[in-house]
């Protein structure tokens, strides 16, 4: 529980806001161009693709062009030296026929046959096989129907003469032969040839890793030359001709076979074929993929560098915030005593300083509350401590009436000297602080007015060492605890009290003991006298609390009044103060 | 604080920097997966066609093709070995033209234990852990040769047929196919089956025996390309070309001169690149663990003089080689 709190408070942080939005911007801003990147690419990539593919289908046409012109320039030197040498014997004939005929590799056939296909010569020279059906196949027919006319025959086998059967592309031409003896008969000049020439050009067309490219006839439709010939024939593999076929150059794509390739078309001249290239785009695709990874790696390169500034940053911003926030949970706690370092001029060490100030101020007013709060209970001690005077005066003064009635001259003068002596030290020129024999003088005459008060109900006893004569002691701490024995301990009890009354030093304090043997005090008002403020009207307990609290307030609270006390025996209360000579400041 | 903003960049260059290397790197070509065709026979016209459609898928799938066959087509023990040696040089695609039905089973099932995907072209093996058949139906085959003769000899005649092995799976359907087709024409007579096991001289002699076992033969039916040569060259030596009717199998080169020069008549042809080529495909698509088609047809088609320069069947018989 305790650290998902910690993660959740984190994830509030500022830090974490900071670090947050500042990857997510940058890693938006970085994808996105990266699209945009892509895209462009992409698309730059086809284009050349498609524009290269064009130049290269180009180049193939223009080499097959070039080829297929020099075959005409082979067929037309055959043709003349057929027409020169009409008149020339069969022999000389061949002879040169087959000079034409091995300077070429390509060359399968060389043939002249009647209207009626009758051979009249041909190279090779060898036995012509039985159902050839010469007339009725196409190279024958069209030379018959367009006579000089050159034309060229679709790819099919040769199964004229002996030998192995061979694929060829034969170019035919009716032509008009003059005989040596005058008559003029129509003949068929047939040449043949391989597809050596083609298939090299074919193979030297490099369209990507797995593209090539095919002939097609622009009438038919029919594929001249593949390098899968065998596998197109075997119906294995097809060829969206068709689609081909309406373009005489240019590119599209095509997903027939189903895969998307680019198709490339360009029209050879003269022979009405047509050359497509094909290239897949899966391989622009390879490309595509290499881009993507590339910008894959550029994204989480940005993305780490990004995220290890921003992590920097937002903690260098947000530490500071931090920093004063534990500094104020600390006053918080009641802890004023701080002051936060300001290390930079920003807003964070501008309000450090603020803070710093306010703390301060707020540190100087408590301290100011608490000695004003003191001063105040001081005087309202002091105006109690001044209501004990009149009460007591009027007492006084009401016994020295009736002394004086009975005539006892002798004890009025006693009682009014006493008086006189007790209002000396009490008011002792102002001073807070008198010596411990002043203080036992002022008890003395105290005490001399209430037994004379009291018609000798008690007796009592002054002791003091010499030590504590000396001593320094706050004024009137006696007189009130003596009341009290007057009061509370010997006035009720039917017996004659004794009180003694003592300074000494203890424990190297000034000890100063009020010890009575009347009533005792009741345990349980015992515990409260010191602390709590009494319940009954008699007012117990103010002059002994008086008392206490004036020490403390004095002298810190190691000081103060102590009392034991026992029921029937008697009380024992204790002053403690430090021990102080006369003379010497505290 | 500078300096630290100046590692970090130090940093995010470095990284880039091993970016761009890695654009730099060009794909490495995978290493081809080696498959084995083990055909009936090392040579023959047949099997070198089907040799060039194996190599042609080859190329196509980028995958190494070794081609191997046993001496010849009668030699079933050497081919189990052949079958077992390459499995244990650890092919991972194996396409057989088994020369038994049954006696290659074995190997066939070891092969599958070891994960090789087994393709039987031409010749079944009877075992259910082939993947796949390439091949014709040769009981429909006999019955086209059978029909062809019919037509040939006006369903009127005493026959031959020139079996190449007895127990060839193949060779009794092709002969069940006949026997069937001919069995509610009672005009249409076998006079005797004969086995020249694919032995050129063999099947020669056996012809003339034949011929002057039986002086009233109509027609021969040559149920393979050995057979057919042997009965073909036979028949012209003793002059007999054209009066008895020769209805062959396959189309080699002599065979389609045989055809031209009319010495037989019809000839039932198979489509051997076909077989090589698709043997190939379906092997890879195999390996590949892709699903592949318990049996393919690559269908027959009767030729005769009269058809075999048609535009379409000429592609069919005759090989586009340079």
């Amino acid at each position: 529980v305790r650290g998902f709190r910690i993660r959740f408070y984190q994830f509030k942080s500022i830090q974490f806001l900071i670090a947050a939005s500042f990857t997510a911007m940058t890693v938006l801003v970085v994808f996105f161009v990266s699209i945009v990147l892509y895209n462009k690419f992409n698309r730059t990539a086809e284009n050349n693709t498609s524009l290269s593919n064009q130049q290269i289908i180009y180049q193939v046409a223009t080499n097959l062009e070039y080829y297929i012109r020099s075959m005409t320039n082979v067929f037309t030197s055959v043709e003349i030296q057929i027409r020169t040498n009409g008149e020339l014997t069969q022999e000389s004939l061949n002879e040169h026929l087959d000079t034409i005929f091995h300077t070429r590799e390509d060359l399968v056939t060389i043939g002249l046959f009647t209207e009626s296909g009758v051979r009249m010569t041909s190279l090779p020279s060898t036995d012509m096989r039985s159902n050839t059906h010469l007339t009725s196949q196409s190279w024958f027919r069209s030379a018959i129907e367009n006579p000089n006319h050159l034309s060229f025959s679709v790819p099919h086998v040769q199964n004229l003469f002996k030998g192995r059967y061979k694929w060829v592309v034969s170019m035919s031409k009716g032509i008009k032969l003059k005989k040596a003896n005058g008559e003029v008969i129509n003949a068929v000049l047939l040449v043949d040839a391989n597809f050596k020439m083609i298939d090299d050009l074919s193979r030297s067309v490099k369209l990507g890793q797995k593209g090539y490219a095919y002939i097609i006839d622009d009438s038919a439709g029919n594929i001249i030359y593949h390098p899968q010939q065998q596998l197109i024939y075997a119906g294995l593999k097809y060829e969206n001709v068709e689609q081909a076929l309406k373009y005489t150059y240019g590119s599209y794509l095509d997903d027939s076979t189903g895969v998307d390739r680019l198709i490339t078309i360009q029209t050879v001249n003269n022979v009405g074929w047509k050359i497509v290239g094909v290239s897949y785009m899966d391989e622009i695709v390879t490309t595509r993929k290499e881009i993507s990874a590339f910008l894959l790696w550029l994204l989480l390169c940005v993305l780490a560098f990004v995220l290890l500034i921003t992590l920097y940053m937002s903690a260098k911003i947000s530490q500071p915030i931090k920093r004063l926030e534990k500094s104020m949970q600390l006053v918080e706690r009641g802890n004023f005593d701080i002051h936060i370092p300001i290390r930079r001029d920003d807003e964070v060490g501008r309000l450090s300083r603020r803070f710093n100030l306010m703390v301060n101020r707020i540190r100087e007013l408590m301290n100011q509350n608490i000695y004003e709060q003191e001063a105040k209970r001081k005087s309202e001690l002091e105006v109690l401590q001044s209501q004990i005077h009149p009460h007591f005066l009027y007492n006084t003064l009401n016994s020295v009436v009736r002394l004086a009635g009975t005539g006892k001259n002798e004890d009025v003068i006693t009682m009014i000297t006493s008086l006189s002596r007790f209002f000396r030290i009490s008011l002792s020129r102002g001073e807070h602080f008198i010596s411990v024999a002043d203080e036992l003088e002022h008890i003395r005459n105290y005490l001399i007015i209430q037994k004379m008060r009291y018609k000798n109900k008690f007796e009592y006893a002054i002791e003091a060492e010499e030590d504590a004569l000396q001593c320094k002691t706050l004024k009137l701490v006696l007189q009130p605890l003596v009341e009290n024995a007057i009061y509370h301990g010997i006035e009720p009890s039917a017996d004659e009290g004794f009180i003694t009354i003592s300074a000494r030093i203890l424990d190297g304090k000034l000890c100063l003991e009020v010890k009575d043997d009347g009533l005792g005090i009741p345990e349980d008002k015992l515990s409260v006298l010191l602390t709590d403020f009494p319940s009954n009207v008699e007012g117990t307990g103010i002059g002994l609390r008086n008392v206490h609290e004036r020490i403390r307030l004095n002298y810190g609270e190691d000081y103060g009044v102590e009392i034991q006390s026992e029921r029937e025996e008697g009380t024992q209360v204790r002053v403690w103060l430090p021990y102080l000579q006369e003379g010497v400041e505290s | 604080m500078k300096r630290a903003i100046a590692g970090l960049l130090c940093c995010a260059w470095l990284l880039l920097l091993s970016c761009g290397r890695e654009g730099e790197i060009h794909s490495v070509p995978e290493t081809q997966k080696e498959i084995v065709l083990i055909a009936k026979s090392k040579d023959g016209e047949f099997w070198n066609t089907v040799k060039m459609g194996a190599e042609a898928a080859a190329k196509e799938f980028n995958v190494k093709l070794i081609f191997d066959g046993a001496a010849d087509e009668m030699d079933v023990k050497s081919q189990i070995d052949l079958v077992n040696k390459y499995i244990a040089y650890g092919t991972k695609g194996l396409i057989l033209a088994a020369n038994d039905y049954k006696q290659l089973a074995d190997s066939v099932a070891k092969a599958d234990q070891k994960g090789i995907p087994v393709i039987t072209i031409e010749s079944e093996v009877d075992a259910s852990q082939v993947r796949s058949f390439i091949g014709i139906d040769n009981y429909e085959a006999g019955r086209q040769a059978a029909l062809k003769m019919k037509e040939l000899t006006g369903s009127q005649g005493r026959f031959i047929i020139l079996n190449y092995i007895q127990g060839s799976r193949n060779a009794e359907q092709r002969e069940k196919g006949i026997r069937d087709e001919w069995a509610n024409t009672p005009g249409m007579q076998v006079v005797e089956t004969a086995y020249c096991n694919s032995d050129l001289i063999r099947c020669g002699q056996m012809t003339k025996e034949l011929l002057a076992k039986y002086n009233d033969i109509d027609g021969i039916l040559a149920l393979n390309a050995v057979a057919s040569i042997g009965a073909a060259e036979q028949l012209k030596i003793l002059k007999q070309d054209g009066q008895i009717k020769l209805v062959a199998f396959d189309n080699t080169p002599e065979e389609l001169e045989w055809l031209q020069e009319g010495v037989i008549q019809a000839t039932v042809i198979q489509n051997p690149f076909s077989m090589g080529y698709l043997g190939v495909k379906t092997a890879v698509e195999a390996m590949g663990r892709q699903s592949v088609p318990s049996r393919i047809d690559t269908g027959t088609k009767v030729i005769d003089a009269e058809n075999m320069f048609w535009s379409d069947n000429q592609k069919m018989l005759f090989p586009f080689v340079q």
